[in-house]
């Protein structure tokens, strides 16, 4: 989708260590893309994920949850642009092939703590490339 | 190129910023400044997120496990 920085596709769980420690790795990613050397994309999917946990189990109100998203530097890809992708996917858990069509798509690699996506990137490596 | 008006007051302090810190145009400033908001925001929206947490008494670990199960109700609604 652009031409020369580094596109990720990156997952929930990225996201929510990034909010829960700024200095950690995961925030240095978003700190990375604040500082426009990479791209992060992610699926509609993580979007309604971060909104349903923040309204939930962290009571934030709609609007406080909507500046918190919208202040991400993340783009957020509607399932129209990566569905037909989902056939393509490797991944076994339904819940996950949104994240696999979308990093298909892009042909990237997904920032994950979780281990079962094939084109996982190792956070250490990939911080390493960019710093 | 696009072109912005500014109250002649922020456009002087917008200049001398710029000598100060050896920008060599208002626009290279302009770019920092606002890579610098939007890590602040990150920040502010960091410390409400780890409040919360602690207010609700729910650990991390938890939320990321909650975040599993939200995952599973918005596939079976969505696909």
């Amino acid at each position: 989708m652009n031409g020369s920085k580094i596109n990720i596709v990156i997952d929930t769980n990225v996201i929510f260590m990034a909010l829960y420690d700024p200095t950690s790795k995961a925030g240095k990613v978003i700190n990375a893309a604040i500082e426009n050397k990479i791209e992060l994309y992610t699926t509609d999917t993580v979007q309604e994920e971060i909104r349903r946990v923040l309204k939930r189990e962290i009571r934030l109100q709609d609007e406080e949850i909507e500046e918190k998203i919208r202040n991400l530097p993340i783009l957020w890809i509607k399932k129209e642009i990566y569905a037909e992708f989902i056939n393509k996917t490797k991944v076994k858990h339904k819940a996950d092939k949104p994240l696999e069509a979308l990093s298909i798509l892009l042909n990237c690699g997904i920032l994950s703590a979780d281990h079962h996506f094939k084109n996982r990137l190792d956070i250490n490596k990939f911080l390493e490339k960019i710093e | 190129m696009k072109t912005i008006a500014l109250p002649e007051e922020v456009y002087q302090e917008l200049i001398e910023l710029k000598v100060k810190q050896k920008e060599k145009t208002a626009a290279e400033l302009i770019t920092k400044l606002v890579i610098e908001y939007k890590k602040k925001k990150f920040i502010e929206s960091s410390t409400i997120f780890k409040q919360r947490l602690k207010e609700r008494k729910i650990s991390f670990e938890e939320l990321l496990k909650k975040s599993r199960s939200v995952r599973e109700e918005i596939s079976d609604e969505w696909f």
